[in-house]
């Protein structure tokens, strides 16, 4: 017993590990902290919205509660944007386009906009079934706001 | 002495070819022919040309409320200067309004405006030119369904020389090539991709004088439209599957999940509209290209 609780912690940290090992891998050549900072944070939402992709294509087992967890947590991500973008900041691997901070009180709105519809879709899901036009939804969200501020 | 006879030598041979490219590039008897004739389009048919083109992902109004407003703005910075796709709305006043169906047909297969005068390849007309000519009259009638916005053009800020048009007319000469890359137009599959779609308008890169590398096709490009590059979509560099990339197009969404962004996302957002059955074609045409 006590070993398989050892086998558990192991699987955990090394989990853990890989987690922040890529996303520090992915932003190791950053500098700007501020813009480190946002890459996080898009990188905590891309996580998320690959936890509910992989159930919508049967890589992953449909499981209601994961799900639900993930849409909450790119709403809560969502709602932290607007701060963590409020500094107007540049590194050569951002794709953060000017117009954030010209227009960024359209960025906040479209900000809101994601966080209102994570909430909603995440109360949506009762079946697998409903995964798939919920993702769909919160991409054409994501999309809005890409399209306009991400190069 | 015997070099600048030589230097006198290529600026009157480039002078003839504008001239004569002036000739070659208006085929006056077609579009003759066009406008004496009445061309009915169909503009359900017209409203998927549209998407599948994407027309509206450059001339997009900045008031995006009003939906398929084709008031121009969009910013393209290159090293030639900086282009502002214009106003293509129904405007008499500032968009295009006054229009033929010959006017139309001109600036789609030779890249001209009704007066003759060269539009830049900025406008991606050396694949529109590729358009059937059924797809022409079908978009045009969908076109005059459009709102009319009574919003001025921006005009270009390009650079001495490239700032009179007639230059175009060498450039056309020298740089339009206008076969097709991957196969033939008879495949859907290409006319999708190389007409149509124009992906490779962003998605290859160009030489010094702004033509595209076809020997580069479709790995990738500099962003027309702001900082960094545009990916290479070539099967050797892109690693996506048939079902892979039909996702990417019809919901933006990656293999990764992660999701379009820049002027990919407007992209989508026709793609999305297509059908399956074109989707599937485009994808086809991606994983097979050499």
């Amino acid at each position: 017993m006590q070993y398989l609780g050892f086998k558990i912690l192991v699987c955990f940290f090394i989990t853990l590990s890989a987690i922040f090992g890529s996303l520090a891998f992915a932003h190791d050549e950053v500098e700007d902290k501020d813009v480190l900072a946002r890459m996080v944070l898009m990188s905590k939402m891309a996580a998320n919205m690959k936890v509910i992709g992989r159930m919508t294509r049967n890589v992953a087992e449909f499981d209601i509660k994961r799900a639900e967890e993930a849409f909450l947590e790119i709403a809560r991500l969502s709602e932290k944007t607007p701060d963590i973008f409020k500094k107007e900041a540049n590194d050569p691997k951002s794709e953060a386009k000017a117009e954030i901070w010209t227009d960024f009180d359209n960025f906040q709105k479209l900000s809101e906009s994601l966080m209102v519809d994570a909430k909603t879709l995440a109360s949506s899901i009762k079946t697998s079934q409903n995964l798939r036009p919920a993702l769909v939804k919160l991409s054409k969200s994501c999309k809005g706001c890409h399209s306009k501020y991400r190069e | 002495m015997e070099s600048s006879t030589h230097i006198k030598n290529i600026v009157f041979t480039l002078f003839v070819l504008g001239a004569l490219s002036v000739l070659i590039f208006i085929p006056l008897s077609e579009a003759q022919q066009n406008k004496m004739r009445e061309v009915r389009g169909d503009p359900k048919k017209g409203a998927y040309v549209f998407q599948a083109a994407g027309c509206n992902s450059c001339h997009m109004g900045q008031d995006k409320r009003l939906k398929n407003s084709l008031s121009g703005g969009e910013k393209f910075k290159t090293p030639f200067g900086t282009f502002y796709a214009p106003n293509v709305s129904m405007s008499e006043k500032y968009g295009i309004g006054k229009w033929t169906y010959s006017d139309f047909y001109k600036s789609l297969k030779s890249g001209v405006d009704p007066k003759g005068r060269h539009y830049y390849p900025a406008f991606p007309y050396t694949s529109y030119s590729k358009i059937k000519e059924v797809d022409i009259a079908d978009l045009w009638a969908f076109w005059q369904t459009l709102p009319s916005v009574e919003i001025p053009s921006k005009p270009h800020d390009i650079r001495f020389p490239f700032n009179y048009r007639w230059t175009l007319g060498i450039w056309k000469t020298l740089f339009w090539d206008k076969r097709y890359v991957f196969g033939n137009g008879k495949a859907r599959s290409t006319y999708l991709v190389e007409a149509l779609g124009h992906c490779a308008e962003c998605h290859t890169s160009r030489n010094k004088f702004g033509a595209l590398n076809r020997d580069k096709w479709m790995r990738g490009g500099s962003n027309p439209s702001g900082n960094g590059n545009i990916p290479s979509i070539h099967p050797n560099d892109l690693k996506w599957s048939k079902k892979d990339i039909v996702e990417y197009l019809t919901t933006g969404l990656t293999p990764e999940f992660d999701v379009a962004g820049g002027q990919m996302g407007s992209v989508i957002k026709n793609t999305s509209n297509l059908s399956l059955e074109d989707k599937s074609l485009i994808a086809d045409y991606l994983i097979n290209l050499r």
